[in-house]
């Protein structure tokens, strides 16, 4: 029959593109261990990878101590924010909303900023990863709590969107207080963080990264079923059998806490989180959590270490902040939506 | 049999946020039933189909599910008893038809909501009975709001639960769609015993479908009980602020009242008598009539339109008395209209009574199966230049 067809068709669909999405990243990672100032070929990339740190070999400490680490964080950096923007999207029913453009980045940013340079001065060290991830998911949850306090009063979601966008400068302007009364070595890393760089990662950040990402990305997964019927809307949801209240309260912890966990570290990455979810509905033309979460994870981590690869070699041997980057490519798709609203008149 | 309550409302107040819209409801639901909330744009239908169906919070009072409290249901069994369709507008862009009809399935499907044969049986099965078949691969935001409505309805009936709840089901839709889908419940209804519940604008509609109705105005409910009794309690045209002949319950009419001038005196019924009633109301030109059987279907098309009509008992003869006041009344209007009827020993004083109005002078009308005639329409404009 010609509609099963369409169901297998899907099926097909998502299956494909989740292989091709699964190649293009091992394929990207590989390439970007091996791209920099020196030039390591993937098969060398492969082989040294396998091996445990040889400290005789130029290749294995170029790829274990320099560059695995910045290419594993971009990854998890962009699948979590790719995955958070997913579910922002769905709690706001709308393909606009993502961490950033509703000022939660920049909320996790500020009290970050609040926890290093603050911490600093209060004697305790901002070397602390859990510490500073910390900071970024009260900072997440605050913002969060804004957002939906004038969410319950502002219906329209654009407005919404432009609430985000001034808490967003408001942000910027405490930080910017911030740095301009804090006076130590902490501000100059501080600025190039702030403005969303995957350049200052440790290991010891890239560990919390994964742990949390890991669990929040298979704790995600697990709501999809939940997720599906939110689409249709909060009313509905509840009379399929949706605890709605607890749904929406697990999708501002999990993008919250994705969300957090990034800006922690790499400081407030622009756009991905808006780019990657539409990109996927559009590879899968499907808006299943199931195969698009999975989807947004593999595009997500594809986009931030390409990104990443983009902001350190585009102007080598400076370096670009991958914020500025990831911008270049999420601003223009933000206004091909915007217009495609108009045309439609959806959104 | 006893019947079975499936859902009662006892005290049951309903509102937004503390304020009370609709207060201490009392009613009970039989199992089975179609049971249809009316009550004019605002007065809290769609608040009270929310709280029955546990979207928003009472505000006080107590609703059972047969005969457990709402509140301790769980939402999982209740998803698989009682199903809901909403007016509100859904925006979701790369679902098809038949992929958000699905969704109906998913209280009964696992973790991961994969859908068995057997679920996806039950889908296609309600998108035929809803002849929404050519909508299984169209995409959501292709689809016209009726579509869409059309759409969402298959996904509460493959919900396949005992209660289905729908706010405004035929809104968005066309007339024949509108008849299509009460249709659609009320075999739903006699054939495999659900509830239905559900808000309607069309008094007229709930009236031919529906076995209870329950009118809610000014902050409380007017009267639930069966339609028969509430036909017959007058509460309908309370309801609606109808005048009392605005609407005839035995028909399940709605009717335009007609101007009080006397225009067009009609002389008997024909065939195409109602469409000349009816042009004549568009042309705002008043209408008397006589003499009428009261078992003919002018009769209360015309009452209904509140126009003056002179009628005797269905099959005996036209009396003597009731063609003289026709006479009396008749010889005020401007035109005479004269049936095209066949006589008979019934009827023949009707002959009379015309012979009797053209004899004295008064312009008459044979339409001859015509429902409207030119003099009628120069009529109709000569009194709107005169500013009546």
């Amino acid at each position: 029959m010609k509609e099963q067809n369409t169901l297998r068709h899907k099926g097909v669909r998502a299956t494909v593109v989740l292989l091709v999405l699964a190649a293009l990243l091992a394929v990207s990672a590989v390439l970007a261990i091996g791209i920099g100032s020196v030039f390591i070929s993937p098969s060398r990339v492969l082989e040294v990878l396998f091996q445990p740190t040889d400290l005789t070999n130029t290749d294995s400490i170029i790829v274990h101590n320099m560059r695995l680490c910045r290419v594993v964080a971009s990854l998890f950096g962009g699948a979590a924010l790719a995955l958070a923007g997913l579910l922002l999207q769905i709690l706001f029913n709308n393909p606009i909303a993502d961490p950033y453009v509703l000022g939660i980045s920049s909320g996790a940013r500020l009290f970050v900023g609040l926890a290093v340079l603050g911490g600093v001065t209060f004697g305790l060290s901002s070397d602390n990863s859990w510490f500073m991830f910390a900071g970024g998911f009260v900072g997440s949850m605050v913002m969060m709590a804004v957002i939906l306090a004038f969410a319950q009063k502002i219906k329209s979601v654009t407005s919404l969107l432009i609430v985000g966008m001034m808490l967003s400068y408001l942000c910027s302007a405490a930080v910017g207080i911030m740095t301009s009364l804090s006076d130590n070595d902490a501000v100059a890393d501080f600025t190039r963080w702030g403005m969303g760089s995957f350049s200052l990662m440790t290991w010891d950040n890239v560990k919390v990264l994964a742990v949390v990402c890991g669990v929040f990305f298979v704790l995600s997964f697990l709501l999809s079923k939940s997720l599906n019927l939110y689409l249709l809307g909060e009313a509905y949801a509840k009379t399929m059998g949706v605890n709605a209240r607890l749904l929406r309260f697990l999708i501002i912890l999990f993008s919250g806490v994705l969300t957090a966990v990034v800006t922690a570290f790499a400081g407030p990455v622009a756009f991905v989180g808006m780019s990657v979810p539409h990109i996927s509905r559009l590879l899968l033309k499907s808006e299943d959590s199931r195969v698009l979460i999975p989807a947004c994870l593999l595009l997500g981590a594809v986009f931030g270490v390409v990104c990443d690869l983009l902001a350190r070699t585009v102007a080598a041997p400076g370096e670009l902040a991958v914020g500025n980057i990831t911008s270049c490519v999420g601003v223009p798709l933000v206004l091909f939506l915007l217009l495609r609203k108009n045309k439609s008149g959806r959104y | 049999m006893a019947e079975e309550k499936v859902i009662q409302l006892d005290h049951l107040s309903v509102g937004y946020g503390g304020k009370v819209i609709v207060d201490n409801i009392q009613a009970d639901f039989l199992k089975g039933k179609m049971i249809c909330i009316l009550g004019s744009n605002g007065a809290g239908k769609t608040t009270m189909l929310k709280t029955i169906s546990r979207i928003i919070p009472k505000v006080s009072g107590e609703v059972r599910l047969n005969g457990r409290e709402l509140e301790r249901v769980r939402s999982a069994d209740l998803a698989r008893e009682m199903a809901v369709v909403l007016t509100q507008k859904i925006d979701i862009g790369n679902l098809t038809g038949r992929e958000v009809a699905a969704m109906g399935r998913y209280p009964h499907t696992g973790f991961f909501c994969k859908l068995s044969d057997r679920d996806l049986e039950v889908v296609d099965r309600c998108m035929e009975l809803c002849s929404a078949a050519y909508l299984k691969d169209m995409y959501f935001y292709e689809m016209s709001d009726g579509e869409k409505q059309k759409v969402m309805l298959v996904r509460g009936l493959a919900q396949d639960a005992d209660i289905l709840m729908l706010d405004e089901p035929t809104n968005h839709l066309d007339i024949k769609h509108k008849l299509d889908v009460l249709h659609i419940l009320r075999r739903l209804c006699v054939r495999e015993g659900k509830t239905i519940i559900c808000t309607l604008h069309e008094p007229d509609l709930a009236v031919k479908c529906c076995d209870w109705l329950v009118l809610v105005k000014d902050d409380r409910v007017l009267v639930s009980g069966a339609t028969e009794q509430v036909l017959e309690s007058g509460a309908l045209e309370e309801l609606y602020g109808f005048s009392a002949r605005q609407f005839n319950p035995d028909l399940g009419l709605v009717q335009y009242l007609s101007v009080p001038d006397k225009d067009v005196y009609i002389v008997g019924s024909d065939a195409s008598t109602p469409k000349l009633l009816r042009n004549l109301n568009k042309f705002y030109l008043g209408f008397g009539m006589g003499v009428l059987h009261d078992n003919d279907v002018v009769y209360p098309i015309a009452r209904a339109m509140n126009a003056p009509v002179e009628a005797v008992p269905a099959y005996t003869p036209v009396t003597e008395a009731a063609a003289e006041r026709a006479y009396r009344t008749a010889r005020d209007y401007r035109y005479i209209v004269i049936s095209d009827c066949p006589v008979c020993s019934l009827n023949e004083r009707n002959r009379a009574l015309a012979q009797r109005l053209e004899a004295e002078g008064k312009p008459v009308l044979r339409l001859a199966g015509e429902t409207m005639a030119e003099e009628l329409e120069a009529l109709c404009r000569e009194k709107m230049e005169c500013g009546q």
